[in-house]
């Protein structure tokens, strides 16, 4: 007896080795049906399955000598009983027990049901059929309980190996994809560095990239141009002692005001002054002029190193020179028939060539008009064409500012006559000669004087006054402020006025002839010579403009 | 020639703006001797000896500022007042005539005749400083 048992035992474990690697279910479940049927010497036997979230059992296996197709097992049958208890259900006369369907009691005497579960797991029913009674002892049950057990147990190693194969294989796909994304963004990047090399090499300025510590990580053919040494050269040295730089008098730029140094301190990107030209000595000793812009490498917030480009400015200053010429010339050709017009007027106005009749007068003086607005405008092209090309240099020199203060006051005696304005001059009577330039001196106070002229009614008052004031040793301001009794600028727009072509509502109405460019350019001009400007104003009240302008100082003093 | 009358040269090389100033010059009682570019000018200038001279800068035959290098050179040329009438705003300009000692730098579209015609008249002592 008992070495029949270790036959039937060591043939289960056989079956469950030789289930291990399977990962198809119903493979299993006949390999079980059929030993089964072997172990417990039965006729024919089937297999339902039923997985815990569905109510019906399914089909799986039945062995070959099974002589009728078994139906759906009922939701209180035998099975799901064996299933519910996880205990093995062993019937020695089918007649006798009632529960079992009639098409299943034609075609068998009695049954062992057993469940197909381990612990938690619990997958099905094995049905082992004979076709005679028979009389079951509680070793039958145990035997059942145990091949249930076994069958479980292959089912969930197969389950575990078929969950492992396919995470296996989710694994290796998922390796695939992520290659074939690592692939394509390889080739992205490396598309992205030939372009970035290309565009580094053709570029017609000189870069250079440096680390935190100003040492060259990187330059391009141009600056190799530009500093006259090879990439390889550069690379690892301190940029500073690369390429020295000089200004226009000589003087050499100091690493704390290079743009490159300012740009790592600050964070931000920084250009050369265009106004304070800056110069690389060559090899050969020539000067190029060159322009810089260094901007901040950040990386997750932090300053790593910058990037300088070195641009060869000799082309764009001839160009600059050019086109300044141009202006000046073309500026010049206009004014010339402009005066021929002015002064051929004139002498007809002033009757010197012969008596008018009132209303040849009046034509005449709409043609002086018409043509002193012509010579306004040419000036004003001359001016906005300066700003716009960038083509305006400071040029300081000794200035007479109140010899030009009364320049303009003696253009605009006419207009001052008549409206019998009320000037006040607060002029300090030891001024220091300084040098400031003197276009924009001359063209900020005649602007400013003239608006003030034009917009102010008659019997009222213009004040101007000069002042200097130090605020280093070698810092001056000198201080402009032209105040009125006139117009004023509307509030709401007095945003405006210092917009090309704006001019306000209530002075177009005094005027309608102004360009709205004058104080365009007298802002521009005063901001370009480092100043700056601005004012107060209410409508009907009158406006004071205050004008702040950087001048250097000469040592003795003189009375003007 | 009429011996009381204040003798001038204007040297303009645009032939409009010579005529309107010259006749305005005759005008007002002047003698005025015409010329067209620095080289005539300067000519006119050495043999006539003007008390005055009116002198543009841009011209096609010699410059202004090159006549009036050149006028310096010359003994009486030294000293004798010039006035620059010229539609250059270049401040360039303007230091250079200045450092050759003229009287006075008028931007032409910016002053009317009447105005040059004081500007000399003022410079040969024949009207009050305004």
């Amino acid at each position: 007896m008992k070495d029949i048992l270790t036959q039937k035992l060591s043939y289960l474990n056989q079956t469950v080795l030789e289930c291990v690697g399977i990962s198809d279910e119903k493979v299993i479940v006949k390999k079980f049906v059929e030993a089964t049927n072997k172990i417990l010497e039965a006729d024919y036997g089937y297999s339902w399955f039923r997985e815990a979230s569905d109510p019906d059992f399914r089909w799986l296996y039945k062995s070959k000598s099974t002589p009728y197709t078994p139906q759906q097992p009922r939701k209180n049958g035998v099975m799901a009983k064996t299933f519910n208890s996880k205990q093995p259900i062993l019937i020695g006369d089918v007649f006798r027990a009632g529960f079992v369907r009639d098409d299943a009691r034609e075609n068998m005497k009695s049954v062992t049901v057993i469940p197909v579960t381990y612990k938690k797991n619990n997958y099905g029913t094995l049905v082992i059929c004979y076709l005679l009674k028979k009389k079951f002892t509680d070793n039958d049950k145990n035997l059942a309980r145990f091949i249930g057990n076994s069958a479980a147990q292959a089912i969930t190693i197969s389950r575990l190996y078929r969950s492992i194969q396919e995470s296996k294989k989710n694994l290796e796909k998922r390796v695939k994809e992520r290659t074939a994304e690592l692939h394509t963004a390889n080739q992205e990047l490396e598309q992205d560095r030939a372009e970035d090399e290309a565009i580094l090499t053709s570029i017609g300025d000189g870069i250079i990239a440096v680390d935190k510590n100003f040492n060259i990580i990187l330059a391009n053919p141009q600056a190799e141009l530009i500093f006259q040494q090879s990439a390889g050269q550069l690379k690892g040295k301190n940029i500073f002692d690369v390429g020295k730089l000089f200004y226009e008098n000589g003087t050499e730029v100091s690493q704390t005001e290079r743009p490159t140094f300012l740009a790592l301190q600050n964070g931000r990107r920084v250009e050369s002054d265009k106004n304070k030209p800056v110069y690389f000595k060559k090899n050969d000793g020539t000067n190029v002029p060159i322009a810089l812009t260094a901007t901040p490498i950040i990386l997750n917030g932090e300053t790593v190193g910058a990037v300088q480009v070195t641009r060869d400015i000799t082309q764009d200053r001839e160009m600059d020179k050019a086109k300044s010429e141009l202006i000046s010339l073309v500026s010049h050709e206009l004014r010339t028939p402009l005066s021929g017009i002015n002064w051929y007027v004139e002498a007809l106005v002033k009757e010197e060539i012969g008596k008018l009749k009132p209303e040849q007068k009046k034509y005449l003086n709409e043609v002086q008009r018409a043509n002193h607005k012509l010579i306004d405008l040419v000036y004003d092209f001359l001016n906005v064409s300066r700003i716009e090309l960038g083509t305006f240099n400071i040029k300081l020199s000794n200035v007479n500012i109140k010899e030009i203060t009364e320049e303009i006051l003696e253009e605009l005696k006419p207009n001052i006559k008549n409206k019998k304005l009320k000037i006040s001059k607060h002029i300090p009577l030891h001024l220091p000669q300084f040098r400031i330039d003197r276009k924009v001196i001359r063209l900020v106070l005649q602007n400013i004087i003239t608006n003030s002229v034009k917009y102010t009614p008659s019997r009222g008052k213009i004040s101007i006054s000069l002042k200097l004031k130090k605020t280093s040793s070698s810092q001056n301001i000198l201080y402009i402020t032209v105040a009125d009794n006139g117009a004023g600028i509307p509030k709401t727009e007095q945003g405006n006025i210092f917009t090309k072509l704006y001019r306000a509502t209530n002075v177009k109405i005094l005027d309608p002839n102004g360009t709205g460019l004058g104080l365009y350019i007298v802002k521009s001009f005063v901001e370009l010579s480092g100043g700056k400007i601005w004012f107060k104003s209410r409508e009907h009240k009158g406006t004071t403009f205050y004008i702040a302008l950087p001048i250097e100082i000469k040592k003795e003093t003189i009375k003007i | 020639m009429t011996p009381n009358k204040l003798k001038i040269l204007i040297i303009e090389d645009e032939k409009s703006l010579l005529t309107v100033l010259a006749d305005k010059f005759r005008r007002e009682g002047f003698f005025v001797w015409e010329a067209q570019d620095g080289e005539e000018g300067l000519d006119c200038a050495l043999k006539n000896k003007p008390l005055l001279i009116i002198l543009d800068i841009v011209m096609t035959s010699m410059d202004g500022l090159t006549m009036l290098k050149k006028l310096r050179e010359d003994k009486w040329g030294n000293h004798i007042p010039v006035l620059i009438l010229s539609n250059l705003s270049d401040p360039q300009q303007l230091e250079e005539a200045n450092g050759r000692g003229v009287i006075g730098y008028m931007i032409k579209s910016n002053w009317g005749l009447d105005d040059v015609v004081t500007k000399v008249k003022e410079t040969l002592g024949l009207a009050k400083k305004a």
